[in-house]
């Protein structure tokens, strides 16, 4: 198949700086907007709020536990990065940098995973359709220029971190070093914990696409028992380090505990806090089981199910976990948006493309004037908002369904070449 | 064979080109191998319209015909691969490529039908040469289906024991391998089974259909969506949701449809205390107008000078705050004055505010209401029933300066133009403000209640004001500049347009609009006509509604924020007349959305065909979404422009401005829609259809969005620009693709009827402001009351409606290329 058109290094050049430029320019010239951004529940949540990154900075610095005012609920880790850099008040411009820096090497990562062609034909499968794809240049721009992603950098989340983390977890596997890959998902892991479920099919897509004669063993199981000690390891060491740093364990239940236990029922764009407000104290454990295993319950059957394509497993999943995680934003969504043009083959096959995007553009919209009406004008409620997260959520499960199908479908088609073409029915 | 273009067979066969295009989904490929059974060589053929395409049989396996497939493939477009290779039978000269094939794209599927009798389907082909590949079997019935082929195989033994035919759908063309030779006849294997193939020919294509038959509802239901029908049906929808859109607002003012008016807060008690502002009051009123008539034309800061010590003579605490800002040009600064009452049983968490505005909205001195507002709080002083503090707020306008105030009370300020309020007092819970500028007695109170941004205050405040107006001191209350009203239908509905007229500009509209933003309940209170009701009367009623305030326990809170008033006690709830600014808006959507199906059936002739036969399954063409994307995406980014400048720029230029912008809004689309059908390459050049309709339709549903998402915040503000938008649904077909003149004439005076451009310039006439006073006064909206409207006219409306002037005059002159 024709690979994709090469792509000059100018025009790569000339696309990470225009969006350099514009995130910039938006962060020196309306100062507002990423002010306003910031404090918006859609972008920050309890656990990636860059707010309560100042408030947990501030207490670091100052030599008293970040975990003290049961504000801060992030990685211990981002607090000496962050007390590195200049003081944000009263030098936003090295903070900001990193923030774009780390949209850039997200592009990167999706750049490399788009031109390794992995979408298209994986190990155990090849699609008659790949011939149809979009290059990297082009996810790289449908990704920094994505609404979802701008409203994420400048409202300076520490989604930021994590998307990277996962993105560079992807492109590793892909390009074969399953080592660096399982470094990056722990980095994912530790800044957020649920990016672990992601470790089932990131082992097999590093498998599928491992080198012969790697430093890892070749067989199946041995491989994944060293990919699982990788991360463990590498776990340990940093949960080692934030012990050093902050001088307690406390930062356990403060940042993960947080995350299990839904402690922090501040609203956001997901579907648990409201349905945790209305909870009887006496339910709570047993619902937050439920909603965990739910979470978790997509993994084991994604993987095996779709055991052929571990990076569709990956994509699916990213989709799955921008709805049904704990404290999403659209830093999620984001995320899973840029992984979704990576199966421009099986576009063709999606049915209800128009549909989902127009509930998520309604849901867009709709949601910040609810949330308005509820929390400033005072003439709406909470089930406003709420109602409309559940839209959001329909939006996107509808292009998580409808991908899930057309993968389904073209994996079909080759098993069943007479249906081609074929309307399919439910019996 | 399937093509009509060997008709006779002549002495001398006919040389046919290398490759012929036979139909838009069908190309003949000459497998290079003339021969005495071969006449001009085996026929291959290409079918499809997409990426993936059919082929029929392989040749004998000549190089120059897989370079010649290798070509073709990559002319029909990058990407184009081989679905499948379809055998019609054994013989050398159809399967003899297929090696060849398998080498060039391994992992093609070949289908043959497997040979009758049994022979090893591994080692095809007379001569033994071919590799070891294996075609999986065909049966009888089975369909192959690509974009623009949808093949039926039927087993027509004769020419071999294997020989398989393929009918074409879309088409209705039979391939029909070496059964039937162009010129000459074929020879035969099994002459029984010829006779009977021959009839049965004759009934193939008319009898093949497909091969899974549907249930009943299943079956109903995907007729249903594809009847061609149902695509006609949109516009027509979209028109009922308009006109019924309208018809709703009409029906609201019946009494069916509007409720009477209630006091939902019952902490309130509007009336149930007696009023004892009275008397000797009246003389220090008197006393309080002189002083306020001796300060008429000094400068604020004189005025302040000479008021304060009058508040600090009460025993008050005052304090002072500037504010400064400029707009369309101008500047507004002033200098606010403000007394704090501090409650003698509360604990300052909560405030009412009194407001008297030395200017009103109509620059008129308001000489009774300053002294009416010093004479209360003298007296309010006085009682020690207060629970909540009292703040007496005196500002040199109507609107600045009560924003300037408010903004600060929340820290919401810009402390480049607006000082910080040196003295706070608790959450206010309500405000009232006096415009008093008529001299004598008056007859009526008119209650102005339209927020910024055509917020409401909670209805309970007006109901409140109105029960004690009206049931315990006499005095009428007119609404909406009403000054008589008979309470029946004409009037109501005139009451109910000027308020949604106000609403949807969204201009504050005394000095109470600042208060709603912060969700503090507010209203105006002016005098009118000529009655026998005097300073005291309007006294008592405020002093009543304070006393109501006062006896609240926490926030009006009863979902009563969102209403039409058509009359002092009727109003309309928001679940009532909400449907009206829905269906209004959906009409943008159910557009959109029948744009967005229509782009994706083909132009060409086969879809025309296919479309007409109703029942086969209409084929998707793939849409090209990105150009379609960028341009309404850039039309959108474009459209800040406007939006900054019109807010920007003083106003001496706005209407050197308005022209030049109206010249380019209306001469630019088409412009470029010209610049489209050169060969320039821009972004905006050649556009398909197909690519018209995606823009229509994303412009559309962007439109819908926002003006359904706006229906919950201004309701009014969405229901006028969607009616005023609303030709943009119909004006879905660029002019050049149909040939009437007339026709044209009218979507161009529509679409310039749908402009924002020609909707502000009416209004500026019918206000008799003239356009650089309604755009000053939209200007000093934006920039000191924080109003969006303009952001609703510049960067909701007029993209839109650039988008739609861009399809109308867009489209392929196809008449025009061919004369030139």
């Amino acid at each position: 198949m024709a690979a994709a058109a090469k792509v000059s290094p100018g025009r790569a050049a000339g696309l990470y700086a225009a969006a350099a430029a514009l995130r910039l320019a938006v962060f020196a010239f309306l100062p507002g907007l990423s002010d306003l951004l910031a404090a918006r529940v859609e972008v920050s949540t309890p656990v990636t709020s860059f707010k309560r990154l100042q408030e947990g900075l501030f207490l670091y610095n100052h030599n008293v536990s970040p975990y003290d005012g049961g504000v801060y609920h992030q990685a211990p880790l981002l607090l000496p990065l962050f007390s590195l850099l200049p003081n944000f008040a009263s030098l936003p411009l090295l903070t900001d940098l990193v923030y774009v820096v780390l949209d850039l090497l997200s592009a990167r990562a999706l750049w490399r995973i788009a031109d390794s062609g992995e979408a298209g034909s994986s190990a155990q499968f090849t699609s008659p359709r790949r011939a149809k794809r979009w290059s990297g240049f082009v996810l790289a721009a449908f990704f920094l220029f994505n609404p979802f992603t701008l409203a994420t950098c400048l409202g300076r989340s520490t989604s930021v971190f994590t998307t990277c983390a996962i993105l560079h977890a992807i492109a590793s596997a892909v390009s074969g070093a399953p080592f660096s890959a399982m470094v990056a998902l722990t980095f994912a892991g530790y800044l957020s914990l649920s990016p672990l479920l992601l470790l089932p099919p990131l082992i097999l897509l590093a498998y599928d696409r491992r080198r012969p004669g790697g430093p890892i063993p070749q067989s199946g199981p041995a491989f994944a028992a060293v990919c699982v000690a990788a991360v463990a390891g590498v776990l340990g060491a940093l949960f080692l380090l934030s012990y050093l740093v902050t001088g307690s364990w406390e930062f356990l239940p403060s940042t993960y505990g947080v995350q299990l236990t839904l402690s922090d029922l501040s609203p956001n764009i997901g579907l648990w806090w409201y349905f945790f407000v209305e909870m009887f104290d006496s339910f709570r454990s047993f619902f937050l089981a439920v909603f965990w295993l739910h979470l978790s319950s997509y993994v084991a059957g994604l993987t095996l199910r779709i055991r052929r394509q571990p990076l569709v497993v990956l994509t699916l999943l990213l989709g799955i976990l921008a709805i049904f995680k704990p404290y999403p934003s659209i830093a999620d969504t984001s995320l899973f948006l840029a992984l979704v043009p990576l199966y421009r083959h099986v576009f063709p096959l999606m049915r209800y493309t128009f549909l989902s995007a127009s509930v998520i553009l309604y849901s867009a919209f709709l949601g910040p004037a609810f949330y308005y009406l509820w929390i400033y004008a005072g003439s709406g409620n909470a089930n406003f908002f709420y109602a409309i997260t559940l839209v959001w959520g329909l939006g996107q499960s509808l292009l998580v369904c409808d991908l899930m199908f057309a993968v389904l479908r073209d994996e079909w088609e080759v098993e069943r070449p007479e249906m081609v073409g074929k309307e399919i029915r439910q019996i | 064979m399937s093509s009509s273009s060997q008709a006779a067979a002549p002495p001398q066969l006919p040389t046919l080109p290398e490759t012929t295009r036979l139909s838009p989904g069908c190309i003949r490929i000459l497998a290079g191998n003339p021969g005495k059974f071969t006449l001009q060589g085996t026929n291959t053929y290409l079918l499809g319209t997409g990426p993936s395409r059919l082929l029929i049989d392989t040749g004998e396996g000549k190089p120059s015909w897989l370079a010649t497939l290798r070509r073709v493939l990559a002319e029909e477009g990058e990407g184009t691969t081989l679905a499948g290779v379809l055998l019609t039978h054994w013989h050398r000269d159809h399967v003899g490529g297929v090696a060849d094939i398998l080498r060039e794209w391994p992992g093609t599927r070949v289908y043959k039908r497997r040979r009758a009798d049994g022979e090893d389907e591994e080692q095809h082909g007379e001569g033994g040469d071919v590799a070891g590949w294996k075609a999986l079997d065909i049966a009888d019935g089975q369909r192959f289906c690509v974009p623009g082929a949808s093949l039926t195989a039927v087993y027509t033994p004769g020419h071999t024991t294997d020989h398989t035919v393929f009918v074409w759908e879309e088409e209705d063309a039979l391939f029909t391998g070496d059964n039937v030779l162009g010129h000459g006849t074929s020879v035969f294997e099994d002459l029984g089974d010829i006779t009977e193939l021959l009839i049965y020919s004759q009934h193939i294509s008319r009898t093949t259909s497909r091969t899974g038959q549907q249930d009943g509802a299943i079956a109903g239901a995907l007729q249903l969506r594809r009847d061609p029908r149902i695509l006609k049906l949109p516009p027509y929808l979209s028109l009922l949701c308009i006109v019924v859109g309208v018809a709703w607002l009409l029906l609201l003012p019946l009494d069916e449809y509007s409720r009477r008016t209630y006091i939902s807060e019952n902490a309130l008690l509007p009336g149930q205390v007696h009023t004892y502002f009275s008397g000797s009051d009246q003389n220090i009123f008197r006393a309080y107008k002189h002083e306020v008539a001796s300060l008429a034309g000094k400068t604020n800061p004189e005025i302040n000078d000479g008021l304060e010590p009058l508040l600090r003579g009460f025993g008050l605490k005052t304090a002072r705050q500037n504010f400064t800002y400029h707009a369309a040009g101008h500047t507004y600064a002033g200098e606010n004055l403000y007394a704090i009452l501090q409650a003698p049983r509360g604990d300052a968490t909560e405030a009412i505010v009194l407001v008297a505005a030395w200017e009103n909205v109509r620059r008129e001195l308001n000489r009774n209401g300053i002294p009416l507002a010093l004479t209360l709080l003298r007296y309010f002083k006085r009682w020690s029933l207060w629970s909540k503090d009292i703040i007496l707020l005196i500002t040199p306008d109507s609107i600045a300066g009560p924003q300037a105030w408010v903004d600060a009370y929340h820290d919401a300020h810009n402390p480049a133009h607006v000082a910080g309020l040196p003295l706070k007092s608790g959450l206010l819970q309500g405000a009232i403000a006096i415009d008093y500028a008529q001299e004598g007695r008056f007859e009526s109170l008119h209650v102005v209640y339209d927020g910024v941004n055509g917020q409401l205050p909670n209805l309970d405040l007006i109901n409140s004001v109105v029960h004690i107006a009206q049931g315990q001191m006499g005095i009428g209350v007119a609404l909406q500049e009403m000054w008589r009203h008979d309470n029946r239908y004409g009037d109501r509905l005139r009451t109910m347009l000027r308020g949604m007229l106000r609403q949807g500009l969204g201009l504050a509209s005394g000095a109470h609009s600042a208060f709603i933003p912060y969700h503090v309940d507010a209203v105006t209170l002016r005098p009118f006509g000529q009655g026998w009701q005097d300073e005291m009367a309007m006294g008592r009623v405020i002093e009543g509604t304070f006393r109501s305030l006062n006896n609240l326990l926490e926030h009006l809170h009863q979902s009563f924020f969102f209403y039409l008033l058509m009359q002092r006690e009727r109003f309309v709830s928001i679940g009532t007349y909400l449907p009206s600014a829905m269906l209004v808006a959906a009409n943008f959507t159910i557009m959109a959305i029948a744009l967005w199906v229509k782009s994706g059936q083909p132009e060409d002739a086969a879809g025309e065909k296919a479309k007409q036969k109703g029942d086969s399954s209409l084929p998707t063409v793939e849409r090209e979404l990105f150009r379609p994307l960028a341009i309404v995406a850039l039309i959108h980014a474009i459209s800040v422009v406007p939006l900054y400048l019109f807010n920007h720029l003083p106003e001496s230029a706005l209407t050197p401005l308005f022209t030049i912008f109206a010249l380019l809004s209306a001469t630019l689309p088409p412009l470029l829609s010209h610049l489209s059908s050169s060969t320039s390459s821009t972004l905006f050049s050649s556009l398909t259809t197909q690519q018209l309709h995606l823009i229509k339709s994303f412009s559309l549903l962007l439109l819908g969005t926002a003006l359904s998402t706006l229906a919950t915040l201004n309701f009014s503000l969405s229901i006028i620009t969607g009616l005023l938008a609303a030709p943009l649904s119909f004006l879905t077909h660029p002019i050049k693709s149909h040939a009437s003149p007339v026709l044209g004439v009218v979507q161009v005076v529509l679409l310039h009827a749908a402009s924002p451009v020609t909707a502000v310039s009416v209004a500026a006439a019918l206000s008799g402001r003239g356009l650089a006073g309604v755009l000053r006064e939209a200007a000093v909206g934006w920039q000191v009351c924080g109003t969006y409207t303009p952001v609703v006219v510049w960067c909701v409306w007029w993209p839109a409606w650039v988008a739609g002037s861009l399809v109308l005059f867009g489209g392929k002159a196809k008449e025009k290329v061919k004369t030139t």
